[in-house]
This record gives structure tokens, sequence and C-alpha cells, in this order.
């Protein structure tokens, strides 16, 4: 009996193996100690781990079925996995600050700008039009869209698409100031919102808003029918009021059980044969750049906007930023940029406000996308 | 330049134009929605 026979996993460990290792245990670290997105970063880095020990048990062998590829197939393929986390996401929104200032939720599609500018410069680099879409898609700032439309897009890019998408979700402190710094001036930083706190929205309307959104979409583009339709779901469950019960199972339990599910399911596709290769670097590039652009959209998007606002409405341009679907994170950082160009300026409810449209306007790219790019592929 | 960017450039366009109509329409349907059923202060009572 020789070494190979003996220890297999050992033996046929290849250099690809051990980079994506060394990936997974950076994943895990990220996750742990700074908090990039454990519910995520965490399952997915471990799962690396575990497809990349050769000849591992999770993953198919022959005849005898992995049960991340068992996952794989039933939950990624089908969508099921992501869908499910819509419902949860929905159960979390509450849409109500957009009653207070719905002009605001122009800027959720203003700052969908980095995704269709990365997928014209991903054509550039060689990508086809369907990997392309997937890898601008990044740019949603929004993981299950991005694993929607990959799914069907670009299956084999999966890895490094969640993986990018998740990741700069959690950097949208670090990526975001920077951009919004230099596409305005100091004065502008400083503008003040006047907002409403006191305008509310009835209950009948939070009830009839996810019903609308829902059949007005459908409509009009059938095919993003099961993003916005989950997502509007969800948030029917949270708002009718007579299932407090099932809205809490969906924002906990639900969300909980999808997200380990859904994270250990993405890492099957993270095998050192198909991630280490240079267009993960070029996808993980790529998903920056559609970030940068993103926020830059919603910024220049409120700048020339605010030139046809009288003086006292308008709108303080870094808001603009807050376009993206990363919520709260988006609104949490400008706020805080707000608060450090003039402790007395609260940006908080409408910075709440764009990144709530940016949510619905990501769901709505998502569709979009979907819908359009089989018509010229 | 590939025939996909040009391919990119048009859905960028359409996309582009049509989250915006998106947006504009979901902009009217919470000012109508906002009309109809007016937030009151008995709601808060019950």
């Amino acid at each position: 009996m020789d070494f190979q026979q003996l220890l297999p996993a050992i033996a046929g460990m290849s250099w690809k193996n051990m980079v994506m290792i060394a990936i997974g245990l950076t994943l895990i670290f990220l996750a742990i100690r700074k908090q990039y997105e454990p519910t995520l970063l965490l399952p997915i880095g471990f799962g690396t781990i575990l497809v990349n020990i050769p000849f591992s048990a999770v993953l198919t062998q022959g005849e005898v079925l992995g049960p991340l590829n068992v996952f794989f197939d039933a939950g990624i393929i089908t969508e099921v996995f992501p869908l499910l986390i819509f419902v949860a996401i929905g159960a979390m929104i509450d849409f109500s600050p957009l009653f207070q200032r719905p002009i605001l939720l122009l800027f959720g599609a203003a700052a969908q700008f980095g995704i269709f500018m990365t997928m014209v410069l991903a054509t550039l680099m060689g990508f086809d039009i369907k990997q392309a879409a997937s890898i601008g898609i990044i740019g949603a700032a929004d993981g299950p869209t991005s694993i929607i439309v990959a799914t069907q897009m670009a299956r084999d890019l999966l890895g490094p698409i969640s993986v990018a998408a998740y990741s700069y979700m959690a950097l949208v402190p670090i990526i975001q100031p920077p951009v919004i710094r230099a596409l305005t001036s100091e004065k502008e930083r400083k503008i003040r919102m006047k907002f409403d706190a006191n305008k509310r929205a009835s209950r009948t309307a939070l009830i009839i808003f996810p019903i609308a959104v829902t059949v007005l979409a459908g409509l009009i583009a059938p095919s993003s029918l099961a993003l916005i339709g989950f997502l509007m779901f969800g948030n029917l469950i949270r708002e009718c009021g007579v299932l407090n019960s099932l809205s809490q199972t969906a924002q906990k339990e639900l969300a909980n059980l999808v997200t380990i599910l859904l994270g250990i399911t993405i890492a099957s596709t993270m095998t050192g044969e198909k991630f280490v290769q240079l267009s993960t670097l070029m996808i993980l590039g790529l998903g920056i750049v559609a970030f940068v652009f993103d926020t830059a959209g919603g910024v220049l998007f409120a700048k020339l906007i605010n030139r046809f606002m009288s003086k006292d409405k308008k709108i303080n341009p870094m808001i603009g930023a807050c376009g993206i679907s990363a919520f709260p994170m988006s609104a949490r950082v400008i706020h805080g940029m707000g608060l450090k160009e003039d402790k007395h300026n609260y940006l908080l409810m409408p910075a709440i406000s764009a990144n709530v449209g940016g949510q619905i306007g990501s769901v709505i790219v998502g569709g979009l996308i979907l819908l359009l790019v089989p018509l010229f592929a | 330049m590939s025939a996909d960017f040009y391919k990119a450039l048009e859905i960028s366009g359409i996309g582009i134009a049509g989250v915006f109509v998106f947006m504009t329409l979901f902009y009217f349907v919470i000012i109508g929605i906002d009309k109809l059923f007016p937030y009151k202060n008995e709601e808060e009572e019950k």
C-alpha cells in the first residue's frame, strides 16, 4: 500500500487547494475579528475549507452524493434559498420612512448606476454579456439578487460574485466616504434637510404599498416578480398586523436558518480549480468599481436635482450615496459623515428613506437584467 | 470593441431608464396611497 492510497487527501492536495484553505481562514478571520458580514462570511469561509480537502465527502464523489451538492441543486439552482431570504428581508423592512419624503425613492434608481457601468467595463475586459451582467449586479449591494442573477446567467462565477457582493457590503464604511468627499464641497456636505418626523403613514397605506408594488412590477416586468414578489410578501406579513408570529419567525428563525444553508452552500462552488483564476481577481476588482460608481451616481444625481430645488428644499448630496441596498449600513455611514461636518446636522431619517429606496431599486434592477440580457444575448 | 460591449451599452441605457420609470411609478403610488389613506391620530390611540 503506497502513500497515495493510505492518505489520499494529503497526497491529492494541490497548491490551489491550499490557497483556497487560506482564503477560507481569511474569511473566518474577517467574520470574527472584523465582524464583516459574519452571518455569511463565516459559513462561506468554513465551507471553503470543507470543499478544498481532496476527496471531501461534502462534495459528490463518483456516485456518492455530497450534501453540499445536494443543497446547491435544491436551494441555489432552484433559487429557493435566496428567495426565502427575500421573505425575511421583506419582513424586516419598514417602508414608512418613504412616505415622509417619497422623492428620496429616486435615489434608489440613481445609485444603481454602478451596476451598468461595471457591466460595460466587464465586457471590455473580455467577459461575455451574461457574465458581465452577473458581475455588474455586485453593485446592487444585495446578496440574494446577486446570487439569483449569477445562478441564471453565469453559474461558474457564482462563488467570486457572492464573496465580492457580501464582502463589499461590509466595506461600505470604507468605500463610500472618499468617493463622496471627492464629489462634494464642504458647503454641500453641510446642507441641512428639513424632515417632518411627525408625518406618518397609515396602516392601510403600509398594507396596500407592497401589494401595489408587486402588481405594478409584475405587469411591467414579470421576470422581476420572483424577486420583488417574495420581498413584498415578507413585508405584507410584517405590515398586515395579524401575522405577528409569522413576521417574527421570518425575521429571525427563517433568516438565520436559510443564511446558514446559503453561506455554506455557496462555498461548494469555491474549489481551487474554479476559484484560483485571473477572472476571480478581475471580478473582485470590478466589484469595487461597481460600488464606487453606485455612490458617484447617487451623489451626482442629488447635485443635479438640487439645481431645480428651492433653497429650503435642497438635498444634502451625501444622501444620494444611500441609494444602494446596503441597509442600514449606508444610512449610518452618511449620518456619521453629516455629524462630522456639522454636529447638529441629523441626516439619519432622509438617509434611511433613500436606503429603503435602494432596497427596492436593487431588486428592480435584478429583474430588469433578467428580462433584458436574454433578449440581447 | 466587441459586440458584447455594444449590447452592454444598449442594456445599460434601457436598464437605467427602466429603473427610473419604476421608481417614478412607485413614487406616484406612495403619493396616491398617502392621499387616499392618510394617517389619522386615532390610529395611535387604538
